[in-house]
């Protein structure tokens, strides 16, 4: 693995239990969009998912309900209202994973680990750069902080076209830092590392054309199969750039502490929920966040997602609620509801939502959560890490934020598929932004304005023989 | 079946055919696909390897499909999963790298109930950086590489001769098939990187061999998807591959390589006669192993927490002794008894290490995993009263979770949704109640019954088995424990009442459901996919054998390779 120069100005990273790591940041190094000809600020696009949904009567509030922390990045944000998923529906499926996998996509799955389609961030990822992203670019990146392990759908939101998962989501910060900037430095000192290199370079040169072959038209696989092997090869030409050190420029940062929270199986004992603080809980978040941004800023990602939560995700959450310096809120959800296990999670405030009540614990919980995706989006925003066009990345980019339903009581399928929140940058310019409309249109008219009317590509997500109905309410 | 839906529909529509293999309606490859001959002269292409043949062989005997269209489903290029990348490489180098394997290959998502569920073995970064890694590893570990080298060329100079030979004869067993020209040359071209390092011919083929080992064949199971119309029987190397990863976790081994090469493994008798062989060999025990742990999710026990003021004698040694008795169990049972597999739910013995036995309460015999009569013990003997079974749920009795699990895993069911507009707020609850009568509660509520009433009176027979695997008289509340219920079998109303959890085991052992679903859940895990209604021509033919046999594992195994879908391969336009 090759490290590359240093980045003049500074940042932080906080680590786990709060230290905060210093490390430069990308200088003047940025790679111009291929797409259109010159512009001036790559094409990025995210998709943000937060676990158990906003009910629709709340988002009515605006900014004085739980939304109230969106206002902090409001000029780069457009929150979208009345937006269905209804054909999500799968019968027979949980709600929860109903709506999880058709967020971002809109259409419903066809297995645990098969999407009805690609995710909106992967159709605009492979029409901006039909023939790969820039030397040093990752195809793709997820990652997250969730504990829920039942049916991949309820954390992983990022589809090929295929509907096969566009990445592995990341859970870990140090398994995230791995990811993104590599393991281990090159033995400079090592007389036989040129020869490894070379060699290697060898071994590399005749597994290329393979795969090549293997997705030509002189090739027996089918579509799925090229497909599949397509991804291979983008993976492959990553760890190309990697290991010959090709690509953008960035400082190696310190790595990141180990998690102390359960990852894997011990995240989820037989769905019976974790115990966690608020504190931990965000220290992995926010760090998560800080190296996701810095990859983005660095520009080795453009194109994935981060999960706050799974769909249907259970925590028993405890400790202090800051808002702006002002404790808002002590969360204990198991003294709340009187018991432990699953009966005593945050999820089941979702399950006892009441249009006539106050619904305080629900309110924070999404508030919390609120708070976290602007930390993330704040990140995206500063103005150090403006494009050549003077625009900060979250003003440039698609971010794309939604969850899994409008309504957590589970008896009511049209209910709880309908009124999911949204939210989007302004990709640009290309969406309209600082404000709050009612859309009142399927997800999927909305993702199919997003991409034929905001990015002017000539591709429908959806059913072939299903007309777009333009929603101009996100458009300028 | 699974909630998956066939998008592909039309296609199948189109092919309208009706019979799975109606003589002339199937198109079988006739002879090397595709390309230019290899280097030794005889056909081959790039994906199959398909040997000649003709439908109308008379010792190909082919049932129809009344009425039923019939499709092999979608096709989709299998990367190999760790535990299968681990078994490769054992058995082309003779090196062991499953641990490194595990450690730096991600773990595979588990989708609709299994691991090796295709549309989730994505690659990512991590895997290319572990396959570079690891092939380099397996090298390195090679006691004696110039004379594995020697075993697959008759000479070890720098020319293209011996590079060739050498590529092509360890490529027959890398890639699974016959090496086309271009990877042959392709991989012949790495021994200059050796060459002009001023290193031998066998380092030289040691990075032929790495390279071998990042190549889209040798990391995928890949097959010709293209060639000919609608449904096409699999050539024989092609076949060989799914037979060897089906029942061995494994590439397939030169005899049956020769069989593929040769055009031996088309009819019934010949398919049957290797799945015979391949089933005498120890790799065959160790990797059903591979579905009895995906089948039971028994990856759940890894670490299992209880709560320590409720058991306090819980740990996770227990939890990895509960895994060991599974194995064990099934082990016993499928392998060195050659049982049926509805003896699962009714086998009156356990195979417990002595702090499981005491875990239990029961006297301990011996060192190690020992073998347990349950004759005088009705409350032991049976899946469902393993720990690793009981465990499912969290810290209480779920009548739920354990219901469900019986329901989906055992029965292939699944619980049908609320109708819209119902109120599902769960009814109210005394508190102290057991989780029994908690159970009855939503079993006789007007609200929930409807979809509880499904899957819960499974549970009540495994109702006195406490969240650690104990059996109990009492629950931490004081309340008597009841393990009476009835059984509810797939398509009727009818209930069939037990007394306790052996009466309830003997049910699901004796009705056809449980028997079928042994079969779906088994193929599932052969296709790397979920079942879905195209499936229905195969599985007909697949049942009847099924049904028809012993019951044995080998009984299953065989019905899956002579069935359709697992000798054929959908065709895309």
């Amino acid at each position: 693995m090759r490290y590359r120069k240093v980045m003049p100005r500074r940042t932080f990273l906080r680590g786990a239990g709060g230290v905060a790591i210093g490390l430069p940041f990308l200088g003047a190094m940025r790679s111009t969009s291929v797409w259109g000809g010159g512009e001036e600020a790559p094409i990025r696009a995210f998709n943000l998912f937060f676990g158990l949904g906003c009910p629709t009567p709340l988002q009515t509030e605006g900014f004085a309900g739980p939304l109230e922390p969106l206002s902090e990045v409001i000029d780069n944000l457009l929150v979208v209202r009345g937006v269905d998923q209804v054909r999500g529906d799968i019968p027979g499926a949980n709600a929860h994973y109903d709506g999880a996998t058709v967020s971002f996509n809109a259409i419903p799955s066809e297995g645990e680990v098969q999407a009805g389609g690609p995710s909106i961030d992967q159709v605009i990822r492979r029409q901006a750069y039909p023939d790969g992203q820039p030397p040093g670019v990752t195809p793709t990146l997820l990652a997250g902080t969730w504990f829920r392990r039942s049916r991949p759908g309820r954390y992983l939101h990022s589809w090929n076209e295929d509907g096969s998962p566009a990445d592995l989501p990341i859970e870990r910060p140090t398994d995230l830092f791995e990811r993104i900037f590599g393991s281990g430095l090159p033995d400079t000192n090592d007389p036989n590392e040129e020869k490894r290199l070379r060699q290697k370079r060898s071994i590399l040169d005749s597994v290329l054309p393979q795969y090549q072959h293997m997705m030509s038209d002189a090739s027996n696989l089918g579509q799925a199969s090229r497909s599949r092997i397509a991804d291979h090869l983008d993976n492959i030409r990553e760890h190309e750039q990697r290991v010959f050190g090709e690509g953008p420029e960035c400082e190696l940062p310190p790595q990141p502490q180990p998690s102390t929270l359960p990852h894997e199986g011990a995240a989820d004992p037989d769905g019976s929920g974790i115990d966690i603080t608020i504190e931990d809980l965000t220290s992995e978040w926010r760090l998560m966040s800080d190296l996701y941004a810095l990859a983005v800023q660095c520009d080795i990602v453009r194109f994935g997602g981060m999960t706050y939560l799974a769909a249907g995700e259970r925590i028993r959450l405890t400790g202090d609620y800051l808002y702006q310096g002002e404790l808002l809120h002590q969360f204990n959800d198991q003294a709340i509801h009187g018991t432990g296990g699953s009966g005593g999670c945050s999820h089941e405030f979702w399950h006892q939502f009441n249009e006539n009540a106050e619904n305080l614990q629900l309110r924070m919980h999404v508030h919390l959560k609120m708070r976290e995706l602007v930390y993330f989006m704040k990140r995206l925003d500063d103005p150090t890490y403006a494009d050549s066009n003077g625009e900060t990345i979250l003003h440039n980019a698609l971010v794309s934020i939604s969850t899994e339903s409008g309504d957590g009581r589970h008896n009511d399928i049209v209910r709880e598929l309908s009124g999911i929140f949204h939210a989007f940058s302004p990709a640009g310019g290309r969406l309209r932004s600082g404000e709050i409309v009612d859309a009142n249109a399927e997800a999927l008219d909305v993702y199919n304005t997003i991409v034929q009317q905001g990015f002017g590509l000539d591709y429908k997500m959806g059913p072939a023989d299903r007309p777009v109905n333009i929603v101009d309410a996100i458009l300028p | 079946m699974g909630h998956a839906w066939d998008r592909t529909l039309g296609i199948v529509a189109g092919l309208a055919l009706t019979g799975c293999y109606a003589g002339s309606q199937i198109d079988v490859e006739t002879d090397g696909a595709s390309t230019a001959p290899t280097a030794s002269g005889e056909s081959g292409d790039t994906t199959d390897g398909e040997g000649s043949g003709g439908t109308d062989d008379p010792d190909v005997p082919m049932a129809e499909c009344d009425g039923m269209v019939f499709d092999p489903g979608p096709n989709l290029a299998r990367r190999l999963t760790v535990l299968e990348y681990g078994n490769t490489v054992e058995a082309l180098l003779g090196v062991d790298v499953r641990v490194e394997a595990t450690e730096q290959l991600p773990a595979e998502l588990r989708a609709d109930g299994f691991t090796n569920t295709s549309s989730g073995l994505i690659t990512t970064l991590g895997h290319i950086e572990a396959y570079d890694a690891l092939a380099s590893l397996a090298i390195e570990r090679m006691p004696d590489l110039s004379g594995f080298v020697g075993e697959y060329t008759s000479c070890q100079e720098f020319t293209s001769a011996c590079e060739s030979e050498f590529v092509e004869r360890l490529g027959l067993r890398a890639f699974r098939r016959p090496l086309t020209e271009d990877e042959r040359d392709a991989l012949v071209s790495v021994f200059a990187a050796a060459q002009d390092e001023d290193e031998t011919f066998a380092d030289g083929a040691g990075l032929a061999m790495q390279a071998m080992m990042q190549s889209p064949p040798f990391l995928y199971r890949l097959e010709d998807e293209t060639s000919g119309d609608g449904a096409r029987e699999l050539g024989g190397y092609a076949l060989a591959t799914r037979l060897s990863y089906l029942i061995w976790a494994g590439p397939p081994d030169a005899a049956l390589l020769d069989a593929a090469g040769s055009d031996t493994l088309r009819t019934d008798a010949e398919i049957e006669a290797q799945v015979d062989r391949m089933l005498a060999s120890a790799e065959a025990r160790d990797a059903s192993e591979a579905f009895v742990d995906d089948w039971l999710n028994l990856a759940r026990l890894n670490g299992l927490p209880r709560d320590p003021e409720r058991f306090p004698d819980w740990t996770t040694a227990i939890a990895d002794a509960m895994v060991d008795e599974t194995h064990s169990y099934f082990g016993a049972l499928v392998w060195d008894d050659v049982r049926p597999l509805m003896d699962l739910f009714i086998a009156q013995e356990a195979w417990l290490t002595p702090e499981l036995a005491t875990h239990y309460g029961l006297e301990p015999q011996g060192e190690g995993i020992q073998r347990y009569d349950m004759s005088n013990q009705p409350e032991r003997g049976g899946l469902l009263t393993q720990g690793s079974m009981l465990t499912i749920g969290g810290n209480e009795s779920s009548m739920v979770a354990r219901g469900l699990f019986v329901f989906e895993s055992v029965l292939c069911q699944h619980p049908v949704s609320p109708p819209p507009g119902v109120d599902t707020t769960p009814p109210e609850i005394e508190p102290g109640s057991s989780q029994r009568d908690i159970s009855e509660v939503r079993t006789t509520d007007a609200t929930c019954a409807g979809c509880h009433l499904q899957f819960e009176p499974i549970s009540w027979g495994l109702g006195r088995y406490l969240a650690d695997g104990k059996f109990a008289d009492e629950d931490h509340l004081g309340n008597a424990l009841r393990e009476d219920g009835f059984l509810r079998l797939p398509g009727s109303a009818q209930e069939y009442p037990y007394n306790n959890a052996g009466e309830m085991m003997t049910l699901l052992a004796e009705a056809d459901a449980t028997r079928e679903c042994m079969a779906s859940k088994t193929t599932q895990f052969a296709i790397g996919r979920a079942l879905t209604g195209n499936d229905d021509c195969t599985m007909e033919q697949l049942q009847t054998r099924f049904a028809d046999s012993d019951g044995t594992w080998r009984d299953l195994v065989v019905a899956i390779a002579l069935s359709p879908g697992f000798r054929s391969v959908r065709v895309e336009e």
